[in-house]
């Protein structure tokens, strides 16, 4: 080879090799898309800037009323409690949600309280104030009263936490409640 | 005429050196593996506790956090779900869980509430699957008598998935490694105020009779993959 072709020779092949390289890798980018799983708090639920990255349209809040005391006792055979849920929309098309309330499910939340000699099961104990389904605004706020019904056979100087057993929602559920119950 | 070609074929090579992709975990996290080969489980287990925190040394628009995540599947081949379960030490001492599910990068679902307090002795964390519904379990011991006891507290969340089992194990996938069961500690951002610890423990597997504690390697953000959709890879 003649030297005055030795160097464009070098450069077009260096230039060739590195479109190869380039065309490879993008070929590769393409086939090969990094996602990244978050781990979320209510803190970041509450963020619409965060919340919609991950396809969160609304969430609903659960907060038990004001003036809730944090420990109830049951008198007589039963206690009652208010939650107050609370819809929050991120998108303007999305006006409503519907939730379920049915502690008998097996869905949502479910709470036990191990104590000596058995377990309680909350949701065995609870109703609602409200049929199973409720629909609820954007913005709105809906009270609920959960009711907690003490059987005959219940032990005695049990304490547990009480909660909004079995609400389903198709948003994130932010359960601020939290109650404990002198049996 | 010859410097003109090596002028252009230069400028040409340098404007296409392939750059490094540029990764990024969205939030710190680093935690371990299980690194052996792919089996199938329906219960995945750990235990997380502060003891050692002062909570109130965190600031109050962050968290610390104890979290264990596994793949979803449908026998071996992986259906592109994560689920996991997260439990959080606030500046109030507050500890709350949050059970959730992934999957390409949207959340399927979530549900949060308080748990106990930092003074807690163990927070165990179990997910179990089946019969279409991912179940996570919360046992919370609040004193070292109720843990001798065992007489916890237990917060359950259930909900549907589309995934029959979950995987453990880890493999390789388009050259990445897909580490299938993870557990660690991980912020929304770096707690550096504070000295604290966070103690995750008792990761384990369901193999159908027992539980199994297999030997972890540590991971961290960029490279913790758990899963992948088709030829998509999700990381933390």
């Amino acid at each position: 080879m003649e030297k005055r072709f030795v160097i464009p020779t070098i450069a077009v092949a260096l230039a060739v090799l590195s479109l190869t390289v380039y065309v490879t890798s993008s070929i590769n980018a393409a086939a090969v898309r990094e996602g990244s799983v978050p781990a979320l708090t209510p803190l970041e639920i509450r963020n619409p800037e965060i919340a919609t990255k991950y396809g969160i349209t609304g969430y609903l809040e659960i907060s038990s009323a004001p003036d809730t005391p944090s420990s109830l006792t049951i008198i007589g055979n039963e206690t009652s409690i208010t939650f107050l849920l609370h819809f929050v929309s991120y998108l303007p098309n999305i006006t409503e949600t519907q939730v379920t309330l049915d502690p008998s499910s097996g869905l949502g939340l479910s709470i036990q309280q191990v104590y000596n000699g058995g377990t309680i099961n909350i949701n065995d104990l609870v109703s609602y104030s409200v049929g199973k389904t409720i629909t609820i605004k954007s913005g709105e706020v809906v009270p609920v009263t959960l009711t907690i019904h003490k059987p005959a056979n219940f032990p005695h100087g049990i304490s547990f936490p009480a909660g909004p057993v079995g609400i389903m929602a198709n948003v994130p559920i932010i359960d601020n409640t939290g109650v404990y119950i002198n049996g | 005429m010859g410097k003109t070609i090596l002028i252009i074929a230069l400028t040409f090579a340098v404007i296409f050196l392939p750059l490094p992709t540029q990764v990024r975990a969205d939030q710190p996290y680093y935690g371990g593996y299980e690194n052996r080969s792919v089996t199938t489980t329906s219960k995945v287990l750990f235990d997380v506790d502060f003891a050692g925190t002062t909570s109130s040394g965190i600031p109050s628009s962050k968290w610390l956090g104890g979290v264990l995540s596994v793949a979803g599947a449908n026998s071996t081949s992986v259906t592109g779900y994560i689920h996991q379960s997260l439990v959080v030490l606030w500046n109030s001492d507050s500890v709350t869980w949050a059970p959730q599910a992934y999957y390409g990068g949207s959340q399927h679902h979530y549900y949060s509430r308080s748990v106990g307090s930092g003074y807690y002795v163990a927070f165990y964390g179990r997910i179990d699957i089946g019969s279409g519904n991912a179940t996570y379990k919360m046992y919370a011991y609040p004193s070292e008598e109720a843990f001798n006891s065992d007489q916890p507290a237990i917060y359950t969340w259930s909900n549907a998935t589309k995934s029959q089992n979950f995987v453990v194990g880890a493999q390789y996938h388009d050259g990445f490694l897909i580490k299938h069961l993870q557990f660690g500690v991980e912020s929304n951002e770096r707690v550096t105020e504070t000295t604290w610890y966070e103690s995750n423990s008792q990761i384990s597997y369901y193999d159908g009779s027992s539980w199994r504690y297999n030997a972890a390697y540590s991971t961290c953000g960029n490279t913790s993959h758990i899963t992948c959709i088709r030829r998509e890879s999700l990381r933390f």
